[in-house]
């Protein structure tokens, strides 16, 4: 009885896992994890010749959280903290976009472009995957 | 003149401004590359048997970019209204004037190469580059960053910054001539040659400034400093220390000066510091300092720090309660 209890509460997990998907234009170099923070954080702007661009979900989305949770891996209020002395230093955040479609969209026509979205959104093959994982 | 100008351009700008405000992220206007902000600081020191309560900072900043071109603008009323109460009598000051904080052009050469023209934060140390109250740690800085260098530079500036898997960051102050809105800078200077290099990689940061200014007022003197910095920081902890000395021409002495500080966070918005402080000059003004401190903040842009000074000099042991708020 414990080990059913134990294999359906997986089963709940594993069903209600959300796969998200880091992509970016065709024209983004090869990068590592602390790569991609740098990008972000807006303190790493080229590579290879190709200018970046990330773009952000608006700030409250869940998606958002899981890719700062997962990328920036820093917490909200140390975030928060380092956007507002960016501000002062005169320096803007990543542009946030509505959605999903919003953020595909703009990956697919924006050279050097890097954003994030869940993998049940991607439609569009013509835009490269960097990384996938799973929350 | 200019300045009024400004404040009223600013405002105007607020007023038609985006609705999706968060407070400490500025607005920008309507969809101009331009932002605006500000922050006002407020603080309760008690020493020596005197209260003394501040309006210290009320401060509007402007900044944006078109191209390879950015720009900062940022004026500030100080000790814009200053009360003091002692045994026997009350004082009240008012300054109006508004100062010219900050000023200066950019200009991106390249990703990594940024050329600067106006006045700016001396890049000097942790303290000197977001020197308002509301980004501190504590409501009071270390005295190693008050005693060494000039806070403001009037000249041209260099940045470069390489980023792999750290980053690297290279400044060069350059200041051959008069000072813009000299009057509360540290130093009233008319040079300033100096050099800085920063690496970051993961948590942790490591600095080296050191340079050489030529003071005019009171006595005319020349200086030359150095300043080594380390941090490590995560979402509970940091530590930070800063050991620096300075050289006057004239006297032919040396200054010492260095601290140790950790920052615990107990959650998002409780912070306890403790700081260890030091000050070594031939002058005999000695103190070794340890600076007790809470910080609350109910948001990031709000804060509210309360902090006990125990010092080694007489009559200088003090309390300081200050409110901030960065917008």
């Amino acid at each position: 009885m414990k080990y059913l209890f134990f294999l359906l509460l997986l089963g709940t997990i594993v069903l209600k896992a959300q796969n998200y998907l880091l992509i970016a234009h065709k024209d983004v170099p090869k990068l590592s994890e602390n790569q991609i923070k740098a990008i972000f954080l807006k303190k790493m702007k080229s590579k290879e010749g190709v200018h970046f661009i990330p773009v952000n979900l608006g700030a409250k989305d869940s998606t958002r959280r899981a890719f700062e949770s997962k990328y920036i891996n820093v917490s909200l209020q140390r975030l928060k903290s380092y956007w507002a002395k960016q501000h002062y230093l005169g320096h803007r955040p990543p542009h946030s976009l509505k959605s999903q479609k919003a953020v595909i969209a703009f990956i697919t026509k924006v050279a050097g472009s890097i954003g994030y979205i869940q993998e049940s959104a991607l439609k569009n093959s013509d835009i490269q995957i960097i990384f996938r994982w799973s929350e | 003149m200019f300045h009024r100008f400004f404040i009223l351009l600013i405002l105007c700008s607020v007023l038609s401004a985006e609705n999706s405000y968060q407070l400490g992220e500025g607005v920008q206007i309507d969809e101009l590359p331009i932002f605006v902000g500000g922050y006002i600081s407020t603080d309760y020191r008690y020493k020596d048997e005197e209260h003394r309560f501040r309006v210290d900072d009320i401060a509007l900043l402007s900044y944006g970019n078109y191209k390879a071109l950015s720009y900062m603008a940022e004026v500030e009323f100080k000790e814009f209204y200053v009360l003091t109460q002692d045994k026997d009598s009350t004082h009240t000051e008012q300054d109006n004037k508004l100062y010219i904080e900050r000023l200066y052009l950019d200009y991106a050469f390249s990703d990594a190469l940024i050329g600067r023209a106006g006045k700016y934060n001396t890049p000097i140390g942790f303290w000197n580059l977001l020197p308002i109250n509301i980004l501190r740690d504590t409501s009071s800085n270390p005295i190693t960053n008050e005693l060494l260098y000039p806070k403001f530079t009037t000249g041209f500036g260099m940045e470069y910054n390489s980023f792999d898997e750290g980053e690297f960051k290279l400044d060069l102050m350059l200041q051959h001539n008069d000072s813009l809105d000299n009057d509360y800078n540290n130093y009233e200077i008319d040079a300033h040659y100096g050099l800085g290099l920063s690496y970051e990689y993961d948590s942790y940061l490591i600095k080296l400034n050191t340079g050489y200014f030529h003071k005019i007022n009171i006595l005319e003197d020349d200086f030359a400093y150095a300043l080594l910095s380390g941090k490590y920081e995560d979402d509970m902890y940091k530590l930070m220390g800063e050991f620096g000395s300075q050289y006057s021409k004239e006297k032919s002495d040396f200054i010492y000066s260095g601290y140790l500080q950790g920052l615990y966070h107990f959650n998002d918005k409780h912070a306890g510091i403790l700081r260890l402080e030091y000050l070594n000059n031939t002058d005999s003004i000695d103190d070794n300092i340890a600076v007790f401190a809470y910080t609350y903040r109910p948001l990031y842009a709000i804060a509210l720090k309360s902090e006990y000074q125990l010092h080694s000099k007489d009559d200088s042991d003090q309390f300081i309660f200050s409110f901030s708020v960065l917008f």
